[in-house]
């Protein structure tokens, strides 16, 4: 069996499992919640998850373009960069999945994997991880800039009379000039 | 040495889920928790308010906090005078059976996992410790029934997550007792504030307040500044100078809008709705300089601080000699006029009488008591009976949804009175799902004083459920605006949006209604209130369409 197919066969045993264990990164009082509030809008991190990693899973199976994932890496680490997480954390969920896999293979003697389909997997998620760092990167740039923005936002109307009063000064010198 | 210290084996158990911790191990790391807290207040400001200044400068990362010698007997007896005081506090104390309908009804809560983010948990901080104090099945068994003593850890928590709560009460819209989790978040920020720990974004605002009355701190002609430049901006719009009435006495009406309205991006254009409205009608009105601010960041302080505040708004009325107030959009502000005005400040209403619009004759029942009008009513009222003429198509170039700001909704039921003037006003209306607005509407994740930058990241998260929802009518129609009658909110969904949805704008509902107000005498309008062209009425279009023979008459 090829690495793709015990993937393929196993799909949805490892994403309940991944899915897990991404969610126990939270404090276990919460996993009940994210784990079963299924209506989008009251639990928006649970249907996130539950939208993405499936995304990322087929991507890691059938070794899509990981360009085209970027935007499930984004819609999960957008979350978890606004969240009491370390960046290591943040970006850390997708390391799980190989300790997902792992264990699914681990004892399994009837099953043997060509050990490049394996270390390819690993590449693919650990490309995945660098992805997840440069986009938990940019949403931090992100929020510094929102922050020095919004002094901007308050004195708009003080930085609007400051241009008008500056445009009547020069035509004023112009006139004076003429 | 090292090999003796770290062994490979151990190294590589790796423990993915954070430890399971007692809900009462209190201790918080708040060195480590930066983006989740607010500043501590200014010794001037709390001076000027004449607050305890005891702690003077410090800030919560400070290892030891210079509380008060006496802080615990400052608490209990701040604590067993609101409990007399207050019987809802009372109750609020003894009726929670801990059913969890409100555990997960927090936009912090869905937004950050926190489970002491969960409602009937943050209240159970100041329950734990009332039960120690108060119940004799607490006093005796302690821990076992959930009782705990008062101490600096346990205060420290309190000053985090009390001010990690918006009083936003969507938690009690579900609370099978109509507990309403805000109250206890009020009493517990009085008690904080009693021995001097309150924040710099809810104390500076509410000092300036007292001293300019407005919260921006602007005097008397920097707001008549602002709004002759507004006028300014508006003859440039539409070709009018429109009346501009200040601190006039003997006008039939006091205008009151939040002080962001005469500043700040994007409040600023509801102010030339405003002013264009009521230019259009002919009403007979004021603004004033003294009385400059609807809001009230007392609220955020005590009662007595809401008080004290507030009195500035009858005293004015009484001052200009006025009938009644007409009040602009605002959130926290219509809590405090719908639920505490007449009680605290009532016997200050001099010569106001029941509000009745002198354009259309309609009695305000319903500001009977206040003597106060919010703006959505009013303008409501005039469609209603045809006294404006509107061009929606004018804001086609808007696809607005509406998010009910959670005080005129929640606080004072103001639901549908917003959606007639926006329909009215726009041929694009779409509503986000049914879960997410009117009652059960998700806080912007910034009121109740939290709007200041350096808690952005807590921010950011209890504000996702709201932006979630705007994300999903974005994608689904189109959606590049949203729209909103409070100013907490047009100052902090911006930034929200621009993390979470990037490219949709916010606006109040009186910039549309200056969108699509026909003026009598004004010039073909080309642009709306944000000087940006029109759909369908810009040159460029006029252009396309006298070149295909289309009429371009708009008006």
């Amino acid at each position: 069996m090829s690495m793709k197919e015990l993937l393929q066969e196993r799909k949805d045993s490892i994403f309940e499992k991944w899915l897990d264990r991404v969610i126990m990164t939270y404090p276990s009082e919460s996993s009940n919640f994210f784990k079963n509030k299924k209506n989008r809008f009251d639990n928006p991190i649970g249907s996130t998850l539950n939208k993405e990693l499936p995304i990322l899973l087929d991507a890691l199976i059938n070794l899509n373009d990981l360009d085209e994932v970027s935007n499930s890496i984004d819609e999960i680490v957008r979350i978890r960069a606004v969240q009491e997480f370390s960046a290591a954390q943040a970006v850390g969920f997708l390391l799980l999945l190989k300790k997902v896999i792992r264990e699914e293979l681990d004892g399994k003697t009837e099953i043997s994997v060509n050990v490049d389909d394996w270390w390819s997997v690993e590449d693919k998620i650990d490309r995945m991880v660098f992805m997840a760092f440069d986009i938990y990167m940019s949403c931090k740039e992100k929020i510094f800039e929102i922050r020095s923005r919004s002094f901007e936002r308050q004195t708009y109307v003080l930085d609007k009379m400051a241009e008008r009063a500056a445009e009547r000064s020069d035509k004023g010198e112009e006139m004076n000039a003429n | 040495m090292a090999e003796d210290k770290y062994k490979q084996e151990d190294l590589l158990k790796i423990e993915y889920c954070p430890p399971r911790k007692d809900w009462m191990d209190s201790k918080i790391d708040f060195e480590a928790k930066k983006g989740n807290w607010c500043y501590s207040a200014v010794p001037a400001a709390m001076e000027y308010l004449d607050l305890n200044t005891e702690m003077g400068k410090w800030q919560p990362h400070d290892k030891d906090w210079p509380l008060p010698d006496n802080w615990k007997e400052i608490i209990f007896e701040g604590l067993h005078d609101r409990l007399k005081k207050f019987r809802t506090l009372q109750i609020f104390m003894d009726i929670c059976v801990r059913c969890g309908a409100c555990a997960d009804k927090c936009h912090f809560f869905i937004g950050s996992g926190d489970p002491k983010n969960m409602p009937v948990v943050r209240a159970e901080l100041l329950r734990s410790v009332y039960r120690k104090e108060y119940t004799t099945a607490g006093k005796l068994l302690g821990k076992m029934v959930g009782a705990r003593e008062l101490t600096v850890d346990v205060l420290k928590e309190w000053f985090y997550y009390f001010f990690q709560c918006t009083e936003c009460r969507r938690c009690s819209v579900f609370c099978p007792y109509g507990i309403d989790t805000a109250e206890i978040t009020i009493i517990v920020r009085e008690l904080l504030d009693l021995v001097g720990m309150n924040i710099d974004w809810i104390t500076t605002p509410a000092s300036n307040c007292f001293r300019t009355g407005n919260h921006l701190g602007i005097q008397p002609h920097g707001v008549l500044d602002s709004l002759e430049f507004a006028q300014e901006e508006l003859e440039d719009i539409t070709g009018l100078k429109i009346d501009l009435p200040v601190n006039r006495k003997g006008a039939e009406i006091l205008f009151i809008a939040p002080s962001a309205d005469y500043f700040a991006n994007p409040h600023y254009f509801t102010l030339l709705g405003y002013l264009a409205l009521f230019h259009e009608i002919g009403l007979d009105y004021t603004w004033s300089t003294f009385a400059s601010e609807g809001g009230n960041f007392g609220l955020f302080h005590s009662h007595d601080m809401i008080k004290r505040l507030n009195a500035k708004m009858y005293m004015e009325a009484d001052r200009l000699g006025v009938k009644w107030i007409l009040g602009g959009e605002c959130g926290h502000m219509w809590r405090v006029i719908h639920q505490y005005m007449h009680t605290m400040n009532g016997e200050r209403q001099n010569g106001l009488e029941e509000p009745v619009s002198p354009i259309t004759g309609t009695k305000f029942e319903n500001a009977k008591a206040t003597k106060m009008v919010h703006i959505a009513e009013f303008t409501a009222d005039l469609i209603k009976n045809n006294k404006i003429k509107l061009d929606p198509s004018r804001n086609d170039h808007i696809i607005p949804t509406y998010h009910d700001s959670c005080n005129p909704a929640r606080a004072m039921g103001l639901i549908e009175e917003p959606r007639y003037i926006i329909n009215a006003v726009s041929n694009n209306f779409h509503e986000m799902p049914e879960n997410t607005i009117r009652e059960q509407t998700f806080c912007c994740g910034s009121g109740a004083g939290l709007g200041t930058d350096e808690n952005m990241e807590m921010r950011l998260r209890g504000g996702l459920p709201r932006a979630n929802a705007v994300k999903y009518v974005n994608e689904k129609h189109g959606v590049n605006q949203l729209l909103c009658m409070c100013a907490i909110d047009k100052a902090t969904l911006p930034p929200l949006l621009e993390y979470w949805v990037p490219g949709v704008e916010v606006a109040g509902i009186h910039e549309l209604v200056g969108n699509a107000l026909i003026m009598e005498g004004a010039k073909e309008r080309t642009v709306d209130l944000r000087e940006e062209p029109m759909l369908g009425f810009d040159e460029e279009s006029e252009k396309v369409s006298a070149a295909t023979g289309e009429d371009t008459e708009n008006v």
